[in-house]
């Protein structure tokens, strides 16, 4: 019976220990909680277990010149965006664009890259859109919680090309490349850096690329004084060097 | 990466499933067999309160609850980790759920027995402790086995507020590999026998509390 309260004791102790590991309250100045999403080569993923990616490199590179250290924590893109917002993590990056919305609920950066929207396709259906006139006759898919919603609704609905309506939402471009490929979804929104990495994967094209409308930031909590410290590192690191990190991932 | 290497990655993921999975069953036993009782030995009112409490909670949509707790609360000031999260949401809703599966239990016991005690002065606490409820952990165990099942299977929200579990480490591979087939396949597999095990355990658990003849009454 001893033994038994033990056991039961230890587990509850256990339990305790990992409920109370997830809070970052305890965790020293000098440890940053980063919020991420592994599923945006290549800004941000995982191989072998590593996170890797070019968003990692730049804030990777940023710590190291302050001396501090990443705990980074996976979330879904929807899951990433509100642990900024709640301030569980003190900044999130993964491919994140910088919007009006999202800038009433949480600060970003300078903007790091540029960034080109792209509507894909199999490449057997050879499809390609000289303008947006008959966009609305197609489904487009894209992950739940992207920018894209809010181009849609602000940008295309008011002109008649598209409705919001007519979009199918995914939990990644992971789902909405399968539905793609299944034939369920005609076009699929890629960020123009996503969409160099799964042209080499998958048979898709360019439909039709929404240019230079796009710009990446690193996304902190509403007045965050890491924000402030980390646009002086983008500032120090400059844009040839930027540029240079940019590159070895976009190549 | 072959089939091997697949799960392997996955399998990563598969102790936080299993602790996310135990963590809310054990809140929702604690919560069910707490409303069952308190519905038992509580008078009207408390018996109202509680119904209303178990009607709220059965129809609100998990996803709702965890994210009003993981990324709502932090706004008034309360920030909860993201396994107490899971076990407020999960668990609260599946333990509204086995509190019904306690009452129809509950309800199941011959009657005849609950006079008997009484006749021979039990209190209304020494009637539930000795003859309602042990009987009625054991009328429970195939519902209880089905709440059990439905938790393990909504797991896959902790991701949603970072825990790594099995499906965070398939969305990651799925990222880089893109062969989601073989990867949801996997996920399967590795449900399957989370599930085994859950229900080996519960077995085990029957065998060992089994009293011969009790289910044949």
């Amino acid at each position: 019976m001893i033994r038994r309260r033990k056991l039961l004791a230890s587990f509850v102790l256990g339990l305790a220990f990992i409920t109370a590991g997830g809070c970052s309250k305890g965790q020293t100045s000098k440890v940053i909680n980063v919020a991420v999403t592994p599923a945006s080569p290549p800004n941000l993923f995982e191989e072998n277990g590593q996170t890797k990616g070019l968003d990692y490199d730049l804030f990777d590179g940023y710590c190291k010149a302050r001396g501090c250290t990443l705990n980074i924590t996976a979330y879904d893109f929807q899951g990433m965006l509100g642990a900024v917002v709640s301030r569980k993590a003190d900044v999130a990056f993964s491919g994140i664009s910088i919007t009006e919305p999202r800038k009433q609920v949480m600060d970003f950066s300078k903007p790091y890259m540029d960034n080109d929207w792209d509507l894909v396709s199999m490449k057997s259906r050879n499809l390609k859109l000289a303008n947006l006139d008959t966009l609305k006759n197609y489904t487009i898919g894209f992950p739940r919680g992207a920018a894209y919603m809010d181009f849609i609704k602000t940008k295309l609905e008011p002109k008649g090309i598209y409705s919001t309506d007519k979009a199918k939402l995914y939990p990644s471009y992971n789902e909405a490349l399968t539905d793609l490929q299944n034939g369920q979804v005609d076009l699929v929104f890629l960020d123009g850096t996503v969409a160099s990495v799964y042209r080499k994967k998958l048979p898709i094209q360019d439909t039709y690329v929404f240019a230079g409308i796009d710009k990446l930031g690193f996304a902190f909590p509403k007045g965050s004084a890491l924000r402030v410290d980390f646009d002086k590192y983008l500032d120090e690191l400059g844009p040839q060097k930027r540029q240079a990190i940019i590159d070895k991932w976009m190549k | 990466m072959s089939f091997a290497g697949i799960l392997l990655t996955l399998l990563q993921g598969a102790g936080y499933t299993l602790l996310v999975t135990l963590a809310c069953a054990a809140t929702a036993l604690v919560v069910g067999l707490g409303i069952a009782i308190a519905r038992e030995l509580g008078g009207v009112w408390l018996s109202t309160l509680l119904s209303a409490v178990v009607y709220v909670l059965r129809g609100v949509p998990m996803l709702v609850l965890l994210f009003i707790i993981f990324f709502g609360l932090p706004g008034v000031g309360l920030d909860v980790p993201p396994l107490l999260a899971m076990m407020l949401s999960l668990g609260l809703i599946s333990g509204a759920y086995l509190s019904e599966v306690f009452r129809g239990s509950l309800a199941a016991i011959n009657p005849n027995e609950v006079l008997a005690a009484q006749s021979m002065g039990f209190s209304r606490l020494a009637t539930l402790r000795l003859i309602k409820l042990p009987q009625m952990a054991r009328f429970a165990v195939p519902g209880m086995v089905n709440e059990l099942t439905t938790v393990l299977k909504f797991s896959p929200f902790a991701y949603t507020v970072g825990i790594p579990e099995i499906t965070k480490q398939a969305m990651a591979l799925v990222a880089t590999t893109m062969r989601g087939i073989e990867i949801y396949a996997a996920i399967g597999l590795l449900y399957f026998g989370i599930y085994r095990l859950l229900l080996a355990a519960v077995r085990l658990i029957e065998k060992r509390y089994s009293i011969p003849g009790f289910a044949q009454e």
